[in-house]
């Protein structure tokens, strides 16, 4: 009786079977790995091309809605709002001369009086002529201006006397800011 | 079999090519074609035009508060001109000189502009015009357009110059003390947006009196400005970025309060009768 290894041969067959099972599920799953990814590539495609499409008609849309806008209109808006705005500030900044007089009348020394006063905006100043009996009230009156609280400097421009003796003191002050 | 075999290979190569070469970088690379930017940009371009609508509601608000304002938009209106109103400079100071008991010796106009080195605060207490960022259309309406702040400091300066304009009246009259104290009180109410730029009251002969003359008499030199502006007339572009247009109306609260300066007493000129036979003979 001759030995067969009827064994070995079913071992075979099964390796054999098993190769094609493995180059059957790997060949699915190529066809299906290209499968996907194909069809990822066309959805990416078609996704992009609607998305710029969108975004062309909102551009165009936005063109019209810009171009649609009454310039003039909006000029005169926004006109009126600065206007608000200045008048606002402007009496809010602007001094009152009313201010720049009453302070010389306060501040002023009994015992003299004004040949010449002068308020400048711009420079932020005074400019007084001051004519006195001495001066010693020049003295008085130069105090009276730094004491004030009003000043960040007071300076006297020039001083002397009139010819009726009095003294003249021109003095001139900054506001404080 | 071999060509069985190559396939998986194959498959794994190809998807890794189109995976690296087309769909990650068309779904979220940085170039601007990128699915991830285009996103991103529509959906500026979708805020920019919910931005333009709410400003075109804003502005059919705004423009109907301008045309029903009533009294106070008229105020407004009024107060500050767009255009020069010399006329009207004239006969107010001259109507509150008449009341005041002023004489009027001298009336001097200039038209002036605030220059590019002045500072309009000073010269006309008003603001300083701020040159308006440019919104970029490219990337969003209310995207701010990259300028520097120099160019900026400089169109401000531009805009100053060629937008903020005044009437520089200097006048020379003489009266006693309180009335040309009531008339700077007055000038500074005129119901014109002014300032008073610098004045000075002064003794006809100084240290001397002279008998004859009126010790109480005073003259006096005023320099007054009168503002007026130039109409903006800025590109669309300019004027988006304006925080005016997020508002549904204006607030006139301070005008309100401010009201009886603003009228003043102001009047308002007019032209009378007209027409001479000879215009050399009164």
């Amino acid at each position: 009786m001759v030995d067969i290894n009827l064994h070995q041969v079913a071992e075979n067959d099964l390796r054999i079977s098993k190769k094609k099972s493995v180059l059957k599920s790997g060949m699915f799953t190529s066809i299906l790995l290209l499968g996907i990814i194909f069809s990822i590539y066309g959805i990416v495609v078609i996704y992009k091309n609607i998305l710029v499409n969108k975004r062309d008609n909102l551009t165009l849309i936005r063109t019209k809605e810009l171009s649609s806008f009454d310039l003039s209109e909006i000029n005169k808006i926004i006109d009126f709002q600065y206007r608000i705005d200045n008048i606002v500030f402007n009496i809010k900044d602007k001094k009152s001369p009313a201010e720049a007089l009453e302070l010389v009348e306060k501040f002023i020394v009994k015992g003299s009086f004004l040949s010449s006063y002068s308020y400048d905006a711009i420079e932020n100043k005074i400019k007084m002529k001051v004519v006195l009996n001495s001066f010693r009230l020049g003295a008085n009156q130069i105090l009276s201006l730094k004491k004030s609280g009003l000043f960040e400097d007071v300076r006297v421009i020039d001083s002397g006397r009139n010819s009726d003796e009095q003294a003249v003191f021109e003095l001139e002050a900054y506001f404080k800011n | 079999m071999k060509l069985k075999l190559l396939l998986i290979p194959f498959a794994v190569l190809m998807s890794l090519i189109l995976v690296i070469w087309y769909i990650y970088p068309s779904l979220f690379g940085d170039d601007p074609n990128s699915i991830k930017n285009i996103r991103k940009e529509v959906s500026k371009i979708e805020g920019d035009i919910a931005n333009i609508k709410n400003k075109k509601s804003n502005i059919n608000k705004l423009t109907q508060a301008i045309e029903s304002g009533g009294s106070l938009g008229d105020v407004v209106l009024n107060y500050y001109s767009n255009t020069r109103r010399d006329e009207d400079v004239i006969n107010n100071l001259n109507n509150i000189a008449f009341n005041e008991g002023i004489y009027l010796d001298d009336i001097d106009l200039k038209y002036l502009k605030v220059d590019k080195s002045d500072d309009p605060v000073k010269v006309m207490s008003l603001k300083k015009i701020e040159a308006l960022t440019p919104a970029t259309l490219s990337g969003g309406v209310t995207d701010i357009a990259n300028q520097s702040q120099a160019d900026l400091d400089i169109q401000t300066q531009e805009l100053n110059g060629s937008r903020i304009n005044y009437i520089s009246v200097a006048l020379k009259g003489s009266g006693d003390y309180s009335q040309i104290r009531n008339f700077l009180i007055s000038v500074n109410k005129i119901g014109l947006l002014n300032k008073v730029q610098s004045f000075k009251i002064y003794k006809d002969v100084v240290g001397k009196e002279n008998e004859s003359s009126d010790p109480n008499k005073l003259k006096f030199d005023l320099t007054i400005g009168f503002g007026y502006f130039k109409e903006s007339k800025e590109p669309v572009v300019n004027l988006l970025n304006s925080p005016v247009l997020g508002l549904n109306d204006f607030d006139l609260s301070e005008i309100e309060k401010s009201k009886d300066i603003l009228t003043g007493n102001y009047q308002k000129s007019e032209i009378g009768e007209t027409g001479l036979i000879n215009p050399f003979i009164p």
